[in-house]
């Protein structure tokens, strides 16, 4: 009696990952038929292809190949796939072609050729290929050339092809949560229905509920000790026989993540200081996936003004710029950042800093006494960041520079010698945060007498540059 | 012009050591890496996992692995695994296109298929380079030997190869496309294999 076989639609990468070929299909079962083998018709492969929801081409899982024996009663299945085909700049065609036992579900041939038009020179030229359509007709006689003449006689099926769906849950969970399989499988035939299973760290034998059709579930409490639990899952047929089956791993993890905080700014007074801007890079001190992360910023009265949460790794780093979650600009003071971790399964960890946000210019006292002839200026810092750098300069009223001093701390003192002329001095001065300063003064000698008579000073304020 | 010396045995050899020295300087391909051994006992079933592709070229890595594929269904050494399986078992464990699965996947899966070895692959670079009416195909190939109960790999195999390459006399020779190249290049690489001690059920 003549062989059975099933050819399936070929299918063709040359149109994107699910094109076909029915031209080249329809070719193939004709030159089958004219081996002499049964060819199942197209209608026959497409239906049962409907009915089975296959919705790919060019392979077919163990199930439902030895479907296709039950189905279509086919000893043999052909698939195959277009490799290539183009026509510019010159044209080429390649293919696959793999037949398979139905049986024991082995691919016992298979075949690959590619061809091109300069692989074919005739003499004179005379009826050489000039497409891909006058190609693809001789690669495949070329590949059925080889067609086998002995399917070979090896009948074990070894892969576990019950299983439709597996789903257990969430990998990484804490002790004492509860862990559940839900388990779906093929098609079972009354009278044949298994008992399922599970073995969870190799002990134990959970017996699944049928939840009704083939669906089956199972729940048990993590246990108490951390580390990996790998399920296994047990098929036992009525006939006697049972199959083993290795489902999936979970991990007990009770351990919070390790996390630390990595802030550039300096630090004054037990916060870290800043003027516009801060860097916070968080780093987990040991290496685990993340599940989710929240950042928040919180004021002096413990009220929240930034918060952000998302799933999914840490970000490589944070920048606060001293706004709320509206933009809006928030006033020098103390603030704490808090960031919380949560790992795979659910554990908490927590980091906190004080901040101190910084952006007023530096509060400067300038005061002047007079020496002899000349004046003596006392320059002070009342505000708590030091000054990164300060520079005076004193002119006179025919605009000539008299004098310049500058220097990186405070207090100091300059002597000037005083003209007849009026005296303009001019103080910049910047920060370690990088806020600045500048104070001008019309005349020093008006500060002098101010200062003696009245022990204040009258100065003008010029904007910050 | 007679040049009494240009057929002496010295310029031959010269000329032999020069053509030696040429050739050992380009890489040595197929390249084969031994990580560990494979296992002592011959195995009968692999499972070829679905390539992932580092090129431009469209489905590059379908094609490369169904040209594998062939190649190794053709040597009748081992009994395969269902492409179809192991792409069930890939959704079942939510591996993605393009990903590669992770150490404890790779041992769910040997389990799965039941198979002594699990095959990799990456494709490295597939082109075809216009060339006058014709064109050159290029494929470079990364293939691995893992082990499915460890997860680790055993052997790595880097391959690169042009049509040229395969030119023997005027245009004779030379691999016109992309799928005839692929097979060539996969023949070198279980030629290779076999040479250095894959066994497989036939062996």
């Amino acid at each position: 009696m003549a062989e059975k076989i099933a050819v399936f639609p070929i299918e063709d990468l040359s149109q994107g990952p699910n094109g076909v070929d029915f031209a080249l299909t329809e070719y193939l079962e004709k030159d089958l038929d004219a081996r002499g083998l049964e060819v199942a018709s197209q209608e026959a492969v497409i239906s049962f292809m409907a009915r089975n929801r296959i919705r790919w081409l060019g392979f077919l899982n163990t199930y439902h190949i030895l479907q296709v024996r039950k189905e279509l009663g086919a000893d043999l299945i052909l698939l195959g796939t277009v490799s290539q085909r183009s026509e510019e700049p010159s044209a080429a065609f390649g293919m696959v072609l793999y037949l398979i036992r139905t049986d024991d579900a082995r691919t016992v041939w298979s075949q690959a050729r590619g061809l091109s038009c300069n692989d074919i020179r005739h003499v004179l030229g005379i009826a050489e290929p000039r497409s891909a359509e006058d190609l693809w007709p001789i690669a495949v006689q070329d590949i059925l050339e080889n067609w086998p003449k002995d399917m070979g006689l090896n009948r074990d099926q070894d892969a576990v092809s019950e299983i439709a769906e597996v789903d257990l849950g969430r990998r990484y969970v804490s002790s004492g949560k509860k862990v559940t399989c839900n388990l779906r499988l093929r098609s079972i035939e009354e009278g044949d229905r298994p008992e399922v299973t599970l073995r969870v760290r190799g002990k134990g034998h959970l017996r699944m509920k049928h939840k009704g059709g083939n669906l089956y579930q199972a729940s048990w409490t993590a246990s108490a000790t951390e580390g990996s639990y790998p399920v296994s899952l047990i098929l036992y047929r009525p006939s006697g026989k049972h199959k083993v089956a290795f489902l999936g791993i979970y991990h007990v993890d009770n351990s919070p993540p390790v996390l630390a905080l990595g802030i550039r700014g300096l630090r004054l007074h037990g916060a870290v200081a800043f003027r516009d801007r801060i860097l916070i890079i968080p780093r987990l001190l040991e290496q685990e996936p993340v599940s989710r992360w929240g950042f928040s910023v919180q004021d002096e009265q413990g009220k929240t003004i930034v918060h952000e949460r998302r799933e999914g790794n840490l970000p490589k780093c944070f920048v606060w710029q001293g706004r709320t979650d509206d933009g809006v600009r928030v006033d020098d003071g103390n603030y704490q950042i808090v960031i919380k971790v949560w790992d795979q399964a659910q554990n908490m960890a927590v980091v906190s800093e004080r901040l101190a946000l910084m952006h007023n210019p530096p509060d400067m006292v300038l005061e002047a006494k007079t020496r002899g002839q000349g004046l003596v200026l006392d320059i002070r810092n009342k505000g708590r960041v030091p000054i990164a750098f300060w520079h005076m300069e004193i002119w006179d009223d025919d605009g000539n520079l008299i004098k310049t001093a500058e220097g990186e701390t405070l207090p100091a003192e300059v002597d000037v010698a005083l003209p007849e002329s009026t005296v303009e001095c001019v103080l910049t001065a910047k920060d370690i945060l990088g806020n600045q300063f500048r104070k001008e003064i019309k005349d020093l000698k008006l500060l002098v007498s101010q200062e003696n008579v009245e022990g204040t000073a009258t100065e003008e304020w010029s904007m910050e540059f | 012009m007679y040049l009494p010396w240009a057929n002496s045995v010295s310029l031959r050899l010269v000329l032999s050591l020069t053509l030696l020295c040429l050739a050992a300087c380009g890489p040595k391909v197929p390249d084969l890496v031994k990580y560990a051994s494979l296992p002592d006992e011959r195995i009968c079933r692999i499972a070829v996992l679905p390539f992932v592709n580092e090129t431009d070229y469209p489905l590059a890595d379908t094609i490369a692995y169904r040209v594998f594929m062939a190649e190794l269904v053709q040597t009748g050494r081992f009994d395969l695994a269902q492409e179809g399986d192991v792409r069930e078992a890939f959704r079942h464990m939510r591996i993605w296109p393009g990903q590669q699965p992770r150490i404890e996947q790779i041992k769910i899966l040997g389990d799965r298929l039941r198979v002594g070895l699990i095959i990799t692959g990456t494709v490295v670079e597939m082109a075809e380079v216009p060339m006058a009416g014709a064109v050159n195909p290029v494929i470079a190939l990364s293939l691995r030997i893992v082990d499915p109960g460890s997860g680790e790999t055993l052997w790595h195999t880097y391959h690169r190869r042009d049509g040229e390459h395969y030119r023997k006399v005027m245009h004779f020779g030379i691999l016109n496309t992309a799928t005839s190249l692929a097979d060539q290049v996969y023949r070198e690489v279980l030629d290779l294999w076999f040479k250095k001690g894959l066994k497989g059920c036939a062996d």
